[in-house]
């Protein structure tokens, strides 16, 4: 065997399992998103473009097509939350980050996986945890009318905020780690550096530590915002029917809307999106980091 | 040995200390350094030599004591209230930005309008020797013009005190060498003080107006070059700074506790000088210019000698001889630790 054969043949079971249980489901998605809806679920021929033709218009009795923003509203919903979802992570990811950094090399270890706690918990338990703490008899409210604070419960619930609240929540972790990943290798004598050169605390942060954050965030956004695009279970539980993503509507179409096609369409809308996003984002990483 | 102090005081410490829990990292230390004064602070790792730099650049506040500068109590200072920079030992050089950018950086802090800041940073890069490599990054240079970088972004705020933290000791011996005297010609030009921390006593010697030899964190000594070497205050200097004899007084049939002489001031046999003591002739290693013997006394002391090869031409002495040792009254020196 030649040494350049050997690596090809050790990467190719994980080959094999890509391309088997992901391509083949996504050209299977691609194929169904040009078919026409059974009318009891699945597809059927001949071809044709009306999963797509859906999202944006839909049929009057007569069989015109009309205007309907119904379903781009959700697309940009989903788009500006997941957006959100990445800039609160990072906001939030990079104080924790820093902090585990900062701390001696023999308690990093304990404290990131601390982080990574929740995912040892069933990912529906905990978003559920969050409709006992947000609905009206939820915790949040109780301690709120105990405490005398408001005569009434808060809506908490059901509306864009609870969905954003639980996406940070899920997402979290996936955000800190890369941020750790980068401040990690942050030599602290830069920092001394810094401030040996006239600089405060505030301004060593802003035009030390943030920039060399940078690329972390980066990956973290990536790792945050497209599966957040898909998620449909923190908005399910707790966006209710007024903060539905385009993860719900997939997921709807498939089940109780019996319309294969146009759900094989929004998925596909939503991997070829996040893919754009993604060669974006490779193409400005690799552009800053040639100097 | 107190030395005079300098006439222009810029940096007056006071009784400092410095304690890492039980760990005392600097003990007790009183120095003044003088205006424009190139200094270097010399002793082998964990001396606390570095430590003491550090609460010079206020990176460190002293367990006690005081540290004036220009007069002024800077003892709980903040670095970036201090009119001192740093060139750290790793060179820390900011790797976002570019080679002027981090030239320009104490500048940009001190609130300079940007096209004073691209002058003096032009200015600072002409005198490192690195004009022409502005808009590269950090890592696209090799060790030395990175160690230029961070001399060169030092500099540039025009501080009082320039404070070096083992700048060479990344770069290879003949790259040293050079630095060196670009050292002393940037001392010269920018006509402020700096203050040197090393291990390397010949670096040590040949930059320095004056040299504090530390070890466990107090200071043994502070003299010139000159009076360092001929004029050691105990063993641990004598034998740190260049090679040393250090004879029991006892076998010279002195008081005290060692006789201190330096191998180039031994010489073999008599030329007029009485011999001071005999031994038996171990080994004589040519050494080029030079002849290195070694000389065993009745004691067991091993006395080293070392003459220009060209005095030995026509001495043939065989190992196992017995030979006199002789040096001048002025090259020997009376130490009591």
């Amino acid at each position: 065997m030649t040494q350049r054969a050997r690596p090809l043949l050790l990467t190719s079971p994980a080959l094999a399992v890509i391309g088997v249980f992901m391509l083949v489901p996504l050209g299977y998605g691609l194929a169904y998103s040009f078919l026409t809806a059974s009318p009891y679920g699945g597809a059927e021929l001949p071809l044709s473009a009306e999963g797509y033709v859906q999202i944006l218009f839909q049929r009057d009795f007569d069989d015109s097509l009309y205007f309907s923003p119904t379903y781009l509203l959700i697309l940009l919903r989903s788009i500006v939350l997941a957006g959100l979802t990445s800039v609160i992570s990072a906001a939030l990811g990079l104080p924790v980050a820093w902090f585990i950094a900062s701390r001696p090399a023999r308690w990093q270890g304990t404290l990131l996986f601390v982080v990574t706690l929740p995912f040892w918990v069933n990912s529906l338990v905990r978003t559920y945890c969050w409709v006992l703490l947000l609905r009206d008899q939820g915790l949040v409210n109780m301690a709120l009318q105990g405490a005398g604070l408001t005569q009434e419960p808060l809506p908490l619930m059901y509306n864009d905020g609870a969905t954003l609240v639980g996406l940070v929540y899920n997402f979290l972790p996936f955000m800190v780690l890369p941020i750790y990943a980068a401040l990690e290798r942050l030599d602290p004598r830069l920092i001394e550096a810094a401030h040996d050169l006239y600089a405060t605390r505030r301004r060593a942060f802003l035009r030390i530590v943030l920039p060399l954050a940078v690329p972390g965030m980066r990956a973290g956004a990536l790792m945050v915002f497209a599966p957040a695009l898909g998620y449909f279970l923190v908005p399910d539980l707790l966006g209710g029917g007024r903060s539905l993503m385009i993860g719900n509507l997939i997921q709807s179409a498939f089940t109780s809307g019996r319309n294969w096609p146009f759900g094989a369409a929004l998925s596909t809308l939503v991997t070829a999106g996040v893919l754009v996003f993604l060669v974006i984002a490779a193409r400005r990483g690799r552009v800053e980091a040639t100097p | 040995m107190t030395e005079p102090a300098p006439r222009d005081p810029i940096i007056d410490l006071e009784g400092v200390s410095l304690a890492f829990g039980p760990v005392r990292a600097v003990s007790d230390v009183s120095l003044t350094i003088g205006s424009g004064e190139f200094f270097t602070l010399l002793g082998p790792s964990g001396c606390g030599k570095t430590s003491l730099l550090r609460i010079l650049a206020g990176f460190e506040t002293p367990t006690s004591g005081r540290v004036r500068l220009e007069g002024t109590d800077v003892t709980t200072t903040p670095p970036h209230l201090r009119p001192v920079n740093t060139v750290f030992q790793s060179y820390a050089l900011f790797p976002h930005m570019t080679v002027a950018e981090n030239a320009g950086f104490g500048l940009e802090m001190l609130g300079w309008p940007k096209p004073a800041i691209r002058e003096r940073v032009a200015e600072v890069l002409a005198l490192v020797g690195l004009a022409a490599l502005g808009d590269r990054r950090p890592d696209a240079l090799s060790g030395g013009q990175q160690q230029r970088v961070a001399l060169g972004r030092a500099l540039a705020p025009k501080p009082r005190v320039l404070l070096l933290d083992e700048p060479m000791s990344a770069l290879d011996l003949k790259l040293r060498k050079e630095m060196q005297n670009e050292l002393r010609r940037m001392h010269r030009e920018a006509g402020i003080t700096f203050v040197l921390v090393t291990h390397d006593q010949e670096e040590a010697l040949a930059l320095s107006d004056r040299v504090g030899v530390m070890k466990d964190g107090k200071i043994q000594q502070i003299a010139t070059p000159r009076d360092i070497y001929r004029q050691p205050v105990d063993s641990y200097v004598a034998d740190f700074i260049g090679e040393a004899n250090l004879i029991p007084a006892g076998e010279l049939g002195h008081a005290g506790r060692f006789v201190m002489v330096r191998p180039e001031d031994v010489v073999l046999a008599a030329k007029g000088l009485p011999v001071r003591i005999e031994g038996r002739l171990l080994e004589l290693r040519f050494l080029g210019s030079i002849v290195e013997a070694t000389v065993a006394t009745p004691g067991g002391s091993m006395i080293r000698a070392r003459f220009a090869s060209a005095a030995m031409a026509d001495v043939a002495l065989p190992p196992g001889e017995t030979v006199g040792l002789a040096w001048s009254d002025a090259a020997e020196r009376h130490l009591e630790r």
